[in-house]
């Protein structure tokens, strides 16, 4: 009799595996054999865990249709199988799986896509912090403003690309994919300050900004640092929009 | 404040400044739920979007016979508009998305 | 400490809370005995699976049904993440009851995501029983396991399925959760008799009931010509077949809290809430039998 420890081994070696030895020990009391009883758990597994994918990176999805991804995930799946039961955040190493993946080399954006997606994601379940009034800003002495620093919510997140992520994703909730120029690079800013995910595209200038203020660096810094990179940086639109997106959560004024 | 001067002193009138205009037109973080507002975009419904759901039911699909090389995507990136048109991305071979690759990497 | 006002879960059909019915059933404040979900969909730090869980918590009484633990899994102690995860979500929304499964789904800290079949053997007994042990005093609270759907059988399984129940709970003072379309499924899978399987089944530990939908697939064998596997996938109404066996159930055992599973192509809210209700309506008609406390 085959031991409790060697049935679970070879089980699980016969599960992802392309063509499988049946599990010893495992039988068929009736018809079907068991070949076609064990494809149930291969199948259960297997399908189980592309619709995982498929749900958590619906945008990929869409850009590659259904047969590719299929083929797609289950490379993916046999390589890198989830190592919690929390399927919604299966998938941590796809965008880097696709990145090396030839079959999708001539969709060379799709791993960003993919890391847009894991970032979103991360967004929507992470710890719920309140946003910060703008407000809050004017009961502060302005002889400290460019001292201060700031928390940042914990879902903030940014991604630079040499692709037109922003494009893309936008693309992908308007259904319309064909004013899209590849010859763009964007950087995107996720915030989920309440109930919705938001993407904010920002320029370059204001990535040095937002970075240096998710860094910890004082609104003095981050300012300079941002009108190095342009001169034409927009203070007062970057920093109302830090608000806007539910970014900041608390001011911190160094005493 | 087209002029960059690293003295501290004109950072800190600089933000200062701008700081009171930037509180007048920024909206309150409430408005920022309403899609578009203020260069933030978000899609509808995103609140039920949490991603695959961990369950206890089988399937009747059946799907673990792929291969990659087989396939060509299919989806939405064939409206995409690329150097070579779009569409059609079955006539894309790897040396031209390579040379893709690299034009557009200038 | 309490948070809600609502706790016992009533002997009341319930349903899979799923996130496409959370404003449908918030604005309609349904007249439903319960809600179930699965643990690990709420186990992101915070977002709107909170947001809603913590709405519809606050309107009806909830029980937990795990998924994850993989409980017949080789490991000799079961994941103490997982553990920390679980009783984190019991303390927050406390739950009337919690739940998993007679299955495994974890190997080296892989998880594939299914009931996993065991033998049942001495061996795999003594495991078990040790996991459940460990999972009741972690969570400081009985768990209710489950009998699987099973597609295959093992060669050496000396204990049936039902007397392997009952050891447990002997062994461990664990309560059983009854599927009642997983009998029907396993019965035609296996070749055996629902009712016989019913018969055996140590019902006076039933502190739960599941009831839904499975499909049925007819697979040709070369040598065997054409046999039919009943597929446990939750993606359609529950049968007259599993309806009859869960009649008997209840004649016997008398109104239990019974939950309707519908997780795949999953319909409106009236489509669930209907299924609720023929639950109900066979529980009314055996009101009158005496439950043992």
């Amino acid at each position: 009799m085959a031991s409790f420890k060697q049935i679970h081994k070879e089980f699980v070696a016969a599960l992802l595996a392309p063509s499988p030895p049946i599990p010893k020990g495992s039988v068929a009391l009736k018809k079907p054999n068991i070949t076609s009883r064990f494809a149930v758990y291969r199948n259960n597994v297997i399908v189980g865990l592309i619709a995982a994918l498929k749900s958590n990176f619906p945008i990929c999805y869409a850009l590659v249709g259904d047969e590719f991804f299929k083929a797609l995930a289950i490379d993916f799946i046999r390589k890198d199988p989830p190592i919690s039961p929390m399927l919604f955040e299966y998938g941590d190493e796809f965008a880097l799986f696709i990145s090396q993946y030839s079959p999708a080399d001539q969709l060379p954006y799709l791993a960003d896509i993919a890391r847009l997606e894991i970032m979103w994601r991360n967004a929507y379940h992470a710890i719920d912090a309140k946003p910060l009034d703008i407000t809050k800003i004017q009961q502060i002495d302005s002889k400290k403003h460019s001292n201060l620093t700031f928390k940042t919510h914990p879902s903030a997140a940014m991604l630079t690309s040499d692709w037109p992520i922003y494009s893309i994703w936008q693309g992908h909730e308007d259904n319309n994919m064909v004013d899209i120029d590849l010859e763009v690079e964007q950087t995107i800013l996720i915030c989920r300050p309440n109930v919705d995910v938001l993407i904010a595209n920002i320029d370059p200038a204001a990535c040095i900004f937002y970075s240096a203020i998710m860094n910890g660096q004082t609104l003095g810094s981050a300012y300079e640092k941002s009108m190095k990179q342009e001169p034409n940086f927009d203070f007062n639109y970057c920093f109302g929009q830090l608000f806007a997106l539910g970014l900041i959560t608390d001011i911190v004024v160094e005493k | 404040m087209k002029h960059f001067n690293p003295s501290k002193i004109l950072v800190a009138g600089a933000i200062a400044a701008a700081l009171s205009s930037a509180v007048m037109v920024a909206p309150a973080f409430a408005d920022a739920d309403k899609e578009k507002c203020y260069g933030v975009a978000k899609a509808g419904e995103n609140d039920c979007k949490a991603g695959a759901g961990t369950s206890c039911q089988g399937t009747s699909t059946v799907d673990y016979q792929g291969n990659a090389w087989s396939f060509v995507p299919t989806g939405t990136c064939e409206e995409i508009e690329t150097p070579v048109g779009t569409g059609s991305l079955e006539e894309i071979t790897a040396e031209m998305a390579e040379k893709m690759k690299m034009d557009m990497k200038k | 400490m309490s948070n809600f006002k609502l706790k016992k879960i009533p002997n009341l059909a319930g349903v899979g809370l799923k996130a496409q019915h959370y404003k449908t059933i918030l604005q309609e404040t349904p007249k439903l005995g319960w809600f179930e979900v699965h643990p690990e969909n709420y186990m992101g730090a915070g977002g709107p699976p909170h947001k809603y869980l913590t709405a519809i918590r606050e309107l009806y009484p909830l029980s937990l049904h795990g998924v994850g633990m993989s409980l017949g899994g080789p490991s000799k102690r079961l994941d103490p993440e997982h553990l920390r995860r679980f009783k984190a979500l019991k303390d927050r929304y406390e739950p009337w009851l919690i739940s998993e499964h007679l299955a495994w789904s974890t190997h080296e800290g892989k998880f594939f995501n299914d009931l996993l079949p065991l033998p049942y053997t001495e061996e795999t007994l003594n495991h078990l029983a040790n996991h459940i042990d460990e999972m009741q005093s972690y969570m400081g609270k009985q768990v209710l396991i489950e009998n699987p759907s099973a597609y295959l059988a093992y060669e050496s399984s000396p204990y049936a399925e039902t007397e392997f129940l009952d050891q447990l709970v002997k062994r461990t003072g664990c309560g059983l959760l009854l599927d009642v379309n997983n009998i029907f499924v396993s019965a035609n899978n296996q070749g055996y008799d629902a009712y016989d399987y019913l018969d055996a089944y140590p019902v006076e530990h039933v502190e739960e009931i599941h009831l839904g939908g499975h499909s049925v697939e007819l697979i040709e064998d070369d040598e065997l010509g054409i046999g039919k596997l009943l597929i446990d996938d939750h993606s359609s109404a529950v049968i007259d077949d599993v309806w009859g066996i869960y009649n008997r159930l209840i004649a016997k055992i008398g109104p239990k809290p019974s939950l309707i599973e519908w997780d795949g192509d999953i319909p409106e809210w009236p489509t669930l809430y209907n299924e609720a209700k023929i639950a109900d309506g066979f529980m009314k008609k055996h009101v009158s039998i005496k439950v043992k406390s």
